[in-house]
């Protein structure tokens, strides 16, 4: 992983509220135990992929984890099974900043430590 | 940590500053001239290549009344000035140096007192910051007003000697060097030497231009500059030519195509600046703005000239300007019509330097774009499939893919472009002209060309005020870097 990429997601990580995880191959952010209002789901993690060129490019997709109870209840078609590390994770279809509801993409502004926000608004959606 | 052992292995460094921060020292420094000397101390920025050293003077921290004293010749910095640089070091990434003059006339060589504030101070700093850099510089003038200067520092334990000094801003780009050029075949360019005189052709011999992009913009630019006399180039583009290029790309040829694969774009426009000038010193990259090799090299030059004509790169500019202070000029172009009939001919040039404002403050860059731009070919096929998934599922497509449209561009009006920002640079560079705005923008088939200028500002705690100088050290906050998928940079050996 670039260096200067690594320092921004860990800047971005050390802003969380919550626990984040850096993978650093393939590139992805574990954010761990997401509260979920699901009644047979306490808690979640959710994956988000490190797009190529963050973080110009735009943070996009929520990936939960592939035995989750969630897929299907929160909103986004699923997508392909995809193994990051250890664990096998279902993409979802999810784009805030993409015509989702969100704010347009701006890096100075947006990164891990605000896309967590994104995903706990999508967890509540379903 | 004693000077002795600096002298082995030393490597050289540049410093860049901005004008302003430049004419803050000076009035600073040489306010007791003839006869005294003072100081400041100074925080700034450091990359280290696998060649040198380049450090970006952030800010200058003036002295207070009672920081040092007045009462005598040479420089006394007292202990509260000395704690509120640390104070300064313990709460910044960056890091504090000191610089201070001579007297009138008197060799800027370390004296042994100076000697000994280094060694005092590289070890009293490096006790409030994890990273440890330390610069010291000496500046001084003679009675003719001749400026001159020295240089040394210390990243961790590896030490450096100041070759030159860059000095950037809006209208100036000055290079002060230890072993400057001089011109030799003056009869080549004699009308440039008539026009703006002789001092602008030396400038322009020891400049070091980059042109990011080598194709329907960058070439035609690179040509002009070479004309007038640059003398150093660092040619960037990741690609080979096409055919359809032949069209545009000043140095391409009919014999270019003749066997696969075709030459690097670079190659060629390292051939043409050859053609024109065979003393050129031409660094020719295989590569993209973006990746930190390629950064390595842009942060040793005078300016940089994008022609690339994506959303990232004028990020990626906009960033080298305000954090590694090189400046830049990025042009664009834009054909509008279709059927034969061609309604508009435009062309952009934004001028980038520390101050002013970034592609964010100015409402350049679509985020779309600029992620698709940088996508892999897989991940635009995965996203082309799913959108038609959507579509078939009757969702909307537009959040997985939305197509960008290629812009058509001819030779005649990129050439003409190519060359207009060529002409702002060899002005810039000489100080004789500057375009009249930072943001310019004309159309040749409108009455007036259409011309639209305007200079703007920084939005307020944008980075692009805030991160002035400030390097590798704002890795943290970086805007755009290099996708794994793209092929590794390297410089094409001549």
């Amino acid at each position: 992983m670039n260096a200067e990429v690594k320092a921004r997601i860990l800047n971005e990580l050390a802003l969380l509220s919550w626990e984040g995880r850096l993978l650093e191959e393939p590139a992805a952010v574990i954010y761990t135990g997401l509260p979920s209002t699901l009644d047979c789901v306490e808690k979640t993690d959710v994956l988000v992929p490190v797009p190529s060129g963050y973080p110009q490019a735009m943070l996009d997709y929520a990936f939960l984890p592939v035995d989750s109870q969630l897929k299907g209840r929160v909103p986004g078609a699923i997508q392909e099974n995809v193994q990051f590390g250890d664990r096998t994770w279902t993409r979802i279809s999810y784009h805030p900043h993409n015509g989702g509801g969100g704010q347009a993409w701006d890096p100075r502004v947006h990164g891990f430590h605000t896309y967590v926000d994104e995903v706990l608004a999508w967890l509540a959606k379903q | 940590m004693a000077c002795e052992t600096v002298e082995n292995d030393t490597r050289p460094a540049i410093v860049r500053m901005t004008g302003a921060v430049r004419a803050r020292m000076e009035a600073l420094l040489f306010s007791r001239y003839p006869r005294r000397e003072w100081a400041t101390f100074f925080s700034f920025g450091v990359r280290e290549t696998a060649d040198e050293c380049v450090i970006t003077i952030a800010d200058v921290l003036e002295p207070r009344p009672g920081d040092m004293n007045p009462d005598i010749g040479i420089v006394e910095l007292y202990e509260q000035y000395s704690v509120r640089a640390a104070m300064f070091l313990r709460s910044s990434a960056i890091f504090i140096g000191v610089i201070h003059s001579h007297p009138e006339d008197v060799p800027v060589l370390p004296s042994s007192l100076d000697d000994d504030m280094d060694i005092y101070y590289r070890d009293y700093f490096s006790g409030f910051s994890e990273a440890r850099a330390y610069f010291s510089l000496i500046v001084g003038k003679t009675k003719n007003g001749d400026f001159s200067f020295s240089g040394r520092g210390w990243v961790d334990d590896r030490p450096y000697s100041v070759r030159e000094l860059l000095t950037v801003g809006p209208g100036q780009i000055r290079r002060d060097s230890k072993a400057p050029k001089h011109i030799t075949d003056a009869e080549y360019r004699e009308r440039l030497h008539r026009l703006y005189g002789d001092a602008a052709a030396t400038r322009l011999l020891n400049s070091t231009v980059v042109i990011a992009g080598c194709s329907g913009t960058g070439a035609p630019a690179a040509n002009v500059l070479a004309r007038a006399g640059v003398g150093r180039f660092i040619l960037v583009d990741p690609e080979r030519l096409e055919k359809s290029n032949l069209e545009r790309v000043h140095g391409s040829y009919a014999r270019h195509f003749e066997e696969r694969p075709y030459p690097f774009k670079v190659e060629t426009l390292r051939d043409l600046i050859l053609k024109i000038n065979p003393t050129a010193d031409i660094t020719a990259i295989v590569g993209n703005i973006v990746q930190p090799f390629v950064r390595d090299h842009i942060v040793t030059a005078d300016l940089l000239i994008c022609c690339t004509d994506t959303n990232y790169s004028r990020v990626a500019v906009a960033e080298l300007a305000y954090r590694y202070l090189v400046p830049s000029l990025d042009v664009g172009v834009l054909l509008e019509g279709q059927k034969g009939a061609v309604d508009h001919e435009v062309g952009q040039i934004t001028v980038y330097s520390p101050g002013l404002p970034c592609a964010y403050c100015l409402s350049l860059v679509d985020p779309w774009i600029a992620a698709v731009e940088l996508m892999s070919e897989e991940e635009k096929e995965r996203r082309r499939q799913e959108a038609w998934d959507a579509t078939e599922r009757g969702e909307a497509a537009a959040p997985y893919w939305r197509d960008v449209p290629g812009l058509p561009t001819v030779g005649h009006f990129t050439s003409l472009a190519g060359s207009m920002v060529a002409s702002y640079g060899i002005g810039w560079l000489t100080g004789t002209f500057f375009p009249p705005r930072n943001f310019i923008q004309f159309d040749i088939l409108s009455p007036g060309f259409g011309f639209v200028g305007f200079d703007a500002v920084s939005q307020p705690g944008c980075y692009c005020a805030d991160l002035i100088g400030h390097s590798d050290q704002a890795a943290a906050y970086t805007l755009v870097t290099a996708p794994e998928h793209w092929p590794e940079p390297r410089v094409l050996e001549s």
